[in-house]
């Protein structure tokens, strides 16, 4: 896959993936571009794997649970994610309050946390792709998940209700 | 307490933060010429070559790729503001034979397909899993990832096919959907089943089937728990004729239904049933909140007899022949047809609490192409998803795209390969 055919493709998902796990239009803004400009150096590498986009999702995730480390791009102080969640509008009255509380409190998560939850109920994968990709045990992703609902106050679904298969598998 | 669907809900609303592809790749660009793509950057990771003739051509080839992110026709992808509320994925059925379909409309065999509203990709494929051959219904939570398919053991028209309803989790990250049968039990067979819709989150689907006994079964999902409402009717039809409009739910969990009506008396119109009630009578459980413009007498109706109900619950979106003034009912069912005019129906929206129109959304007269189905609709009724003509006249080609406003913008790759009209945003 060449980078033309990425950016068509792909980008979309990627920088979708990317507002996800920051929240912010801007921040998720600059991890692109950092992304973008080492993914694009490697390209001949990259271009050769089997899913491209899984790698440059690699990538921002990485990218995204780093973001804090590096000073010159510290989020300035205030309740960024709350401002973030406040335009984020909705015309129902009830249900646009507790989206925006919900917001706010996702904004709040360590970024482990916040990952571990954009992993697991954005992009749907299993304790054991998230452990992979976060170079943890799935125990402990567990224990992520675990911390962050209760401070969501989320209340987890019975496991196992159904019986999923994947499409491919009933053909 | 929150439920998980909630923080996937949640979750799905920063995408309205995604910034725009063509954007970012020009800021690169930038970044990349302007020799700052380092910066910040520890030693020994350097990415890119230090010489400004090196990062010129890195830039060049960035800014190549906008070409490749640009939906064709248009000068640059960004969409209009009111565009970003509409969900990303959606679920649509394909005819497995184009060429049949495009030559006679017959859909014969179908699958469905995952579509990208932004980039128009198929993103992925589902066949129907054997026994059954061919699905022929979609309905979609709000969440653009849950939808529930309709499959059918035999080709439509036969009086032996079964009917199998399917959880379709659509999953972006790898682009895979995973299908789950639904153990719902007394589901209608053959051609008496007419239509199915999922509730915005995902946990009711009613069905909708007739033949002698009009009937509405709301099941508790994945559980399968019903409670039924039905009605004895006379007429050939109960129901009204637009299968893709026949349901549509509100988020509090009222269900509106399209009646054509029954003999003896004078029924039709569009109710609005409390499916918090413990079952029973349909129409009984049900309030009609007025007879579709569209309608005709009791026993005669004709028509497309399009009623969608908003999210919030407070708006009827309808066909009409002609617009109803602003602040006005439609006429009585008991009257005759309404004087058509040779144009194309238009859609107006209705206060369920008064029944009056509250807003002409197409004008066909002024935009030159009609609307018809409603396949999504913002909370509000302000933004919608409709199919409609490209052009005025019958043989126009039909797209389906976003209405608002007075602006109706097709989506990309919504016409190709062909769509049958049955799309679940």
């Amino acid at each position: 896959m060449t980078f033309q055919e990425f950016a068509a493709a792909r980008l979309p998902a990627v920088l979708a993936f990317a507002a996800v796990l920051t929240g912010q239009r801007a921040t998720a803004e600059d991890i692109a571009q950092e992304v973008l400009i080492r993914a694009y150096a490697r390209w001949d590498t990259i271009g050769g794997l089997d899913r491209p986009e899984f790698y440059v999702r690699k990538m921002v995730l990485n990218e995204f649970l780093s973001w804090r480390r590096r000073s010159w791009r510290l989020i300035p102080a205030g309740d960024a994610a709350t401002a973030a969640a406040a335009e984020i509008t909705s015309d129902h009255a009830d249900e646009y309050a507790e989206r925006t509380a919900l917001l706010a409190e996702i904004g709040k998560l360590p970024r482990r946390q916040r990952a571990v939850l954009v992993l697991r109920y954005y992009e749907d994968r299993s304790d054991a792709e998230i452990a992979a990709l976060l170079g943890c045990r799935p125990a402990t992703v567990r224990a992520h998940a675990a911390r962050a609902l209760a401070a969501l106050r989320v209340e987890m679904g019975p496991p196992g209700s159904l019986t999923s298969y994947r499409e491919s598998e009933i053909r | 307490m929150r439920t998980e669907r909630d923080l996937r809900l949640a979750l799905r609303e920063f995408e309205r933060e995604a910034p725009d592809a063509e954007q970012v790749l020009r800021q690169v660009a930038e970044r990349t010429s302007a020799g700052t793509a380092t910066r910040g950057r520890r030693p020994g990771r350097r990415v890119l070559a230090g010489s400004a003739a090196a990062a010129a051509v890195v830039a060049i080839a960035i800014l190549a790729t906008l070409v490749a992110v640009r939906p064709a026709g248009h000068g640059r992808a960004a969409a209009p503001d009111t565009t970003q509320s509409v969900p990303r994925y959606y679920m649509a059925l394909v005819p497995a034979n184009a060429q049949l379909y495009a030559k006679t409309g017959e859909s014969g065999e179908s699958y469905a397909v995952v579509k990208d509203r932004v980039t128009g990709r198929t993103v992925a494929t589902v066949r129907p899993p054997r026994p059954y051959i061919t699905f022929i219904g979609v309905t979609g939570a709000a969440d653009d990832r849950t939808f529930v398919l309709t499959a059918q053991s035999t080709t439509a028209g036969s009086l032996t096919q079964r009917n199998k309803f399917f959880y379709a989790r659509f999953s972006p990250a790898d682009a895979s959907v995973t299908l789950t049968p639904l153990a719902l039990r007394g589901l209608p067979v053959s051609n008496d089943y007419l239509s199915a819709a999922l509730s915005p989150d995902g946990t009711k689907l009613a069905v909708a089937s007739e033949i002698g006994l009009a009937q509405i079964k709301v099941y508790s999902l994945p559980g399968g728990a019903a409670k039924t409402w039905s009605a004895h009717v006379n007429t050939p039809f109960a129901f009204a004729n637009n299968i893709v409009n026949l349901l549509s739910w509100s988020r509090t969990g009222t269900l509106a239904f399209g009646w054509v009506g029954s003999i003896p008396g004078n029924t039709a119109g569009v109710y609005l049933l409390n499916t918090n009630s413990a079952g029973g009578s349909l129409l009984v459980h049900s309030r009609d909140v007025f007879c579709p413009p569209e309608s005709l007498p009791t026993g005669s109706y004709i028509g497309s007899n399009t009623a969608y109900l908003t999210p919030d619950g407070t708006t009827i979106i309808s066909t009409v022949p002609n617009p109803i003034p602003i602040g006005q009912r439609p006429p009585a069912c008991t009257q005759t047809s309404l004087p058509r005019r040779a144009t194309m129906p238009e859609l107006e929206e209705f206060s369920v609490r008064t029944g009056q129109a509250t807003s002409v959304l197409y004008a066909s007269g002024s935009h030159g192409a009609a609307a018809s189905d409603v396949y999504w609709s913002n909370p509000s009724g302000s933004v919608l998803v409709v199919e409609s003509k490209l052009k005025p006249g019958v043989t126009s080609p039909t797209a389906f795209g976003i209405l608002s406003g007075s602006t109706f913008t097709p989506i990309p790759g919504s016409s190709s390969p062909p769509l049958i009209p049955q799309l679940a945003f």
